[in-house]
């Protein structure tokens, strides 16, 4: 019975004498680690920055500059980490990897490293810091996003199974699509009248969901005069897919002119209007 | 070599089955009795006020889906005699840049919409569409209040509603379309009769069709259960939903 | 197969009366018959008595589905030692030894077996079929989406669909390394002989068997779940009864899940060999108990919410209806108090596994134990105290957005250690390149990528773009499929040999490896891109704009479904007729492997006594002998 458990003293003799790690070779290891992770930082520095501009969309409120700039920055702390761990995954595939005795022997056992506390608390340190920065950052950028300035133009959204439509309650005017004047801030009153949506004005760069019986509130200040879509970000049922609407970012004028397109008189659309056009510095 | 040959093969099962569970849900997907539902295409050289290619589309909502209409078609194959529905289709087909004139005959009963948004009409030539009924008055809401068909409308009662035909179309496709007419209730109370003969408003009104693509339509008048009445025939693909081939 | 005699032991036992003989019927054939007669006539009984009610289809779907789990389980035999003890029936050690499945044969496999091994095995073939099912789904997806406009599917069929995949991935990701590894391999780790429990082992598996065909099933009734697998409440009130059948599913998979959970705690405490004291527990004991005590924490949110999802739908309450008082944010609460810390329940497991690939591959011991050991424990309290930051956009409590920013973003810490212990691990070792290896590699690129991916959606700011988007869908498929699975699929490499008895095709598995490894990036990175110029998720159609993108992914994806077909063609072949696997082909230390490969009944011919850990590679005396075999004269074995 006995040859049914493998010889466990042959595995013993394999490790004897202890093995040491050799301190001129650890200089080696630590010298092309160091290169190859300052290499890789500068790649991830460079995606960062390239992939950043390229990929999101250009930013049209201040709270859209936000995102880009807070993606960006997290990129850019990000791409030290990312460089390191694949630095050293890739040294030890090119010089720790050891042919083994024969295809079902093992390489002999490596000397045994049981823990480094130095290595462990900079490994603690470093990651608490930049979660305190992450965090600091984060804060920052939310609390700016809190402020409210005065004469803000109210926008009542009201999602439903799949239609988005939007009041502009000083003015009484109902619209398919979402019309905002520049340098204006703008607090969107959202609601549902049957299931959560989540309404997402793209490149506006904030959103906050739908909810029945429930209003919830969000604001933007749009910068910059174009066009924008509206986008259901919430599965909202069958034709969730095509829960979208049109929006644009306009001139106090030209907002001025929808307004009276939809049906407000000529005097409370100029009211309206010249709140924003006195904010916006037109 | 045999092992190479033998992942070859299990992969080629493998993905056999998954292309046959494909099949299965395509399948699943609703199909009309008689397909598409083609727009034709009259003499006219002028149409909504400019010179264009004149089409013209008929179809309706019947009170009981599992039913058959005057035509002898079926309402929608395998429907429920509970829900409503569009028919005979609800994949239409028209022309891109044409002049588009649609006429629904509604047969079934309603009552008040989630939203009174959409009881104007939205995306028509003149924002306005044409009622014609066999019924000269119907007593909608408020209750007892009569409510006469009368000609052209623009709006109606947000509780007088039928069904709506909302359309947009699918994402990048024609992003400033938008069509939204309340077709109004037809006869009172619950309402299962399918048949010329019955209670019926008939809705015309005419739209200048958008670039090529696909466009979604759905009713907004909450004629399902639960949630909203949004639930069952109208989270239930096909019934109060369907698409818009502009070709 | 086992030293213990084959011959029936039917004298003197529970088996002989007239009882056992029906007992001794039971499989999974007349499970499937007991649970089909006991739905039908609960259906006709429901059916009668609520019709034309305003709720009785709800009604009649959750007490037929509710039969056929009963009835499944008392027809596999889940029941019978609680009806034999309240019968009066003492059951005799000839009647274990049946239950253990002795004398069976194959057979045992489709019964209700109590011996840790064949329920772990059992697992591992419900993880596969529930992969290929969910797999199969995902084709389905990225065929809707490879052009924008497609209508391969309608968009209700697209959200069943979309749903049940979901749901059908996380069941399979929750079981697919605490089912089969935590069962058939972590008893051995410890020097049991089996699990504590070994009939609530059994019902584990056979109780989150019988759930399976209900969530199948969805498909079949009112056009399937449409609400996503977080049935977000009110949508998923609104559904038909296919919601009640989703909703029964998860309850039973719940009640699966705590058995198993409660097993796995209650065997690492009190059935350890003499010497296995909690210092010398390998890593992957310490996750399998963390995942499971997490569970334990989870799931019963999940059992609270869909019941009252259920009262919601059958019985007219309003917990989530708002024109009744209630609130979607509550079923939002309730879910992802659940949902969050499953994710680790997903993770912790299938990565403590990888560490002991990792330790035996690097020829080293585990870098700093007891730090890992820690940042498990770590990551498993944060997690509870995190869910929030996916109702980062919701509106509710927007005061809270600080905190949960902050929880979440220290989470970061714990999930760090990790990296730097497997490095640490690595870090001058003799890297072994053989197939679990290259997985370990896969995980390290992927769930890098996965983990920073997911800061820009643990802050506030930045979540205001990126919530509801092709890039969170394409985020947590980094850490579950590219982090979870793939450590998952070291893990399953690694043990093979001892599971099945059989060395694994390497040659195919590395053909499958190179293919999963490529095909994910494709896959996963395209959709990174769709998400970050602001495609929205779960959209049966899509904006032309994002079609490049879109269909580059769905390419992808089929030959990343290639490529796990493949490591899957590896598997059953090298199992079918693979060369047979001596009993420690790594040479590694920890216990599984100083057993006879089969395993047999019981594990152990003698007891283990533990001398050291199981990492004292390189090491000389104790630690590298950590195992000795005493005598144990009870069995009559012979050292």
């Amino acid at each position: 019975m006995s040859s049914e458990h493998p010889d466990l003293s042959a595995d013993a003799t394999v490790a004897s004498p202890p093995l040491k790690p050799d301190a001129k070779e650890n200089k080696k290891n630590v010298t092309v680690i160091a290169a190859l992770w300052l290499v890789l930082t500068a790649i991830g520095i460079a995606l960062s920055i390239w992939l950043t501009s390229a990929l999101l969309p250009s930013s049209m409120s201040t709270e859209m500059g936000g995102v880009r700039s807070t993606v960006l920055v997290f990129s850019l702390a990000a791409a030290p980490v990312v460089a390191f761990v694949l630095a050293t995954s890739i040294y030890s595939l090119l010089a720790w990897r050891k042919a083994p005795g024969s295809a079902d022997v093992p390489p002999p056992d490596a000397p045994p490293l049981r823990g480094n506390a130095a290595a462990t608390g900079i490994w603690l340190l470093t990651s608490s810091v930049l979660v305190v920065f992450l965090l600091v950052w984060g804060l920052s950028e939310w609390s700016a996003q809190q402020v409210v300035q005065p004469n803000d133009l109210v926008v009542k959204v009201t999602g439903q199974q799949w239609i988005w439509n939007f009041t502009y309650p000083d003015a009484k005017v109902d619209s398919h699509a979402l019309v905002v004047p520049l340098g204006r801030q703008v607090q969107f009153n959202v609601t549902s009248l049957d299931v959560t949506h989540g309404f997402w004005p793209v490149q506006l760069g904030q959103q906050v969901d739908a909810n029945p019986g429930l209003v919830t509130t969000i604001r933007v200040t749009p910068t910059h005069l174009g066009h924008f879509v509206v986008r259901c970000s919430q599965l909202c049922g069958l034709y969730h897919a095509y829960m979208y609407a049109q929006g644009d970012v306009v001139t106090a004028k030209a907002f001025e002119q929808f307004l009276e397109h939809h049906g407000a008189s000529a005097a409370t659309s100029a009211k309206v209007a010249l709140l924003a056009a006195r904010q916006g510095g037109q | 070599m045999r092992r190479t040959i033998g992942a070859v093969g299990f992969v080629a099962l493998l993905s056999g089955i998954v292309a046959l569970v494909g099949l299965g849900f395509t399948n699943q997907t609703y199909h009309s009795s008689i397909g598409t539902l083609r727009a034709t295409t009259s003499a006219a050289t002028t149409a909504c006020g400019k010179p264009m290619v004149a089409q013209q589309l008929s179809f309706a909502t019947y009170a009981d889906s599992s039913g058959t209409n005057s035509a002898g078609q079926l309402v929608h194959p395998g429907g429920n005699p509970n829900w409503p529905s569009y028919g005979p289709s609800n994949i239409f087909s028209v022309k891109a840049h044409a002049c588009v004139t649609m006429t629904i005959t509604q047969f079934d009963s309603g009552g008040a919409l989630n939203n009174p948004y959409f009881d104007s009409i939205q995306g028509t030539v003149g924002d306005v569409a044409t009622m014609v009924s066999n019924q000269p008055s119907v007593s909608g809401c408020p209750s007892g209040q009569s409510f006469t068909y009368k000609g052209t409308y623009h709006q109606i009662s947000p509780c007088d509603v039928g069904h709506t035909f909302t359309m947009r179309a699918l994402p990048g496709v024609d992003p400033g379309f938008f069509l939204s007419v309340p077709l109004p209730l037809a006869g009172n109370g619950n309402n299962e009769c399918d048949l010329d003969s019955c209670p019926k408003v008939t809705v015309t009104f005419s739209f200048i069709s958008g670039p090529k693509g696909t466009y979604a339509w759905n009713c907004e008048f909450p004629c399902g259960l639960n949630v909203g009445n949004f639930g069952a025939v109208m989270s239930a693909y096909g019934y109060m939903s369907g698409y818009l081939h502009v070709v | 197969m086992t030293t213990l005699s084959d011959k029936p032991l039917l004298e003197h036992t529970v088996l002989s009366t007239a009882a056992g003989r029906l007992y001794r019927r039971q499989n999974v054939f007349t499970a499937i018959a007991t649970g089909v007669v006991l739905a039908a006539l609960v259906w006709w009984i429901t059916n009668s008595i609520f019709s034309g009610g305003a709720w009785a289809d709800d009604m009649t779907t959750v007490c037929m589905l509710t039969a056929w789990v009963v009835g499944f389980n008392l027809g596999i035999g889940t029941f019978n030692a609680v009806i034999y003890w309240m019968l009066g029936i003492d059951q005799t050690h000839e009647d274990e030894l049946y239950a253990a499945g002795v004398g069976q044969g194959r057979k045992r496999y489709l019964k209700y077996c109590t011996d840790h091994k064949v329920v772990g095995t059992q697992y591992l073939v419900l993880v596969f079929v529930l992969f290929f099912v969910g797999g199969t789904l995902a084709m389905m997806i990225r065929t809707q989406l490879l052009s924008p406009h497609s209508s391969f599917l309608s968009p209700q069929t697209y959200n069943s669909i979309v749903t049940i995949h979901g749901m059908c991935m996380i069941i399979a990701t929750i079981i697919m390394v605490s089912g089969p590894f935590a069962n058939f391999i972590m008893p051995i780790m410890i020097g049991a002989k089996d699990m504590a429990f070994p009939r609530l082992n059994a019902m584990s598996i056979w109780v989150v068997i019988s759930a399976v065909p209900c969530l199948v099933w969805t498909f079949f009734l009112d056009g399937g779940v449409n609400a996503g697998w977080t049935t977000y409440a009110p949508l998923s009130v609104q559904d038909g009864t296919a919601m009640d059948a989703f909703a029964i599913t998860i309850i039973v998979f719940v009640v699966s899940v705590t058995v198993a959970g409660i097993n796995t705690i209650v065997t690492v405490a009190t059935m350890r060999a003499e010497g296995m004291t909690f210092g010398r527990l390998p890593v992957f004991v310490w996750g399998s108990v963390i995942g499971g005590a997490l569970g334990l924490y989870a799931m019963p949110a999940f059992l609270i919410s869909m019941c009252s999802m259920i009262a919601d739908r059958a019985t007219g309450t309003s917990f989530y209806v708002a024109s009744g008082g209630g609130v979607g944010w509550l079923w939002e609460n309730t879910f992802w108090i659940m949902g969050h810390p499953e994710v680790y329940v997903i993770l912790i497991p299938p990565v403590a596994a990888m560490i002991e690939v990792i330790a035996t591959f690097a020829r080293k011991p585990v870098f700093a134990y007891k730090v890992i050991i820690g940042a498990f424990a770590g990551i498993a309290g944060l997690s509870i105290m995190v869910w929030a930051h996916h109702m980062f956009t919701t509106g509710w409590a927007p005061d809270l957005a600080g905190p949960f920013m902050l929880t979440t973003e220290l989470i970061s810490i714990p999930t760090g250690i990790i990296f730097l212990c497997i490095i640490g691990t690595l870090w001058r070792g003799s890297i072994w390149t053989r197939l679990p290896m290259y997985f370990v590699y896969l995980f390290l690129w992927n769930f890098i990528i996965g983990g920073v991916t997911g800061i820009y959606l643990s802050d506030v700011p930045a979540d205001n773009y990126f919530h509801g988007n092709m890039f969170v869908t394409a985020h947590f498929h980094y850490t579950l499929l590219g982090g979870a699975m793939i450590a998952g699929a070291a893990g399953l490499c690694y043990w093979f040999p001892k599971v099945s008895g059989r060395m694994l095709d390497e040659r195919i598995g590395k053909v499958a490896f190179w293919i999963i490894a490529v095909a994910f990036q494709v896959t996963y990175m395209a959709q990174f891109i769709a998400g970050a110029k602001g495609m929205p998720r779960r959209v049966a159609n899509y904006d032309p704009m994002y079609h490049v993108e879109n269909f580059v992914s769905s390419l992808g994806a089929y030959a990343l479904m290639v490529g796990w077909m493949v490591l899957l063609y590896a598997l059953v072949v090298s199992w079918i007729s693979g060369e047979h696997a001596p009993a420690n082909p790594w040479h590694s230390k920890t216990l599984e492997w100083h057993v006879p490969t089969p395993v047999p009944l019981e594990n152990f011919l003698v007891d283990p006594v533990v001398t050291g850990d199981p990492y004292g590679y390189g090491e000389q005396g104790p630690a590298a002998a950590h195992v000795t075999f005493e005598y144990d004269g009870d069995r009559g074995g012979h050292p």
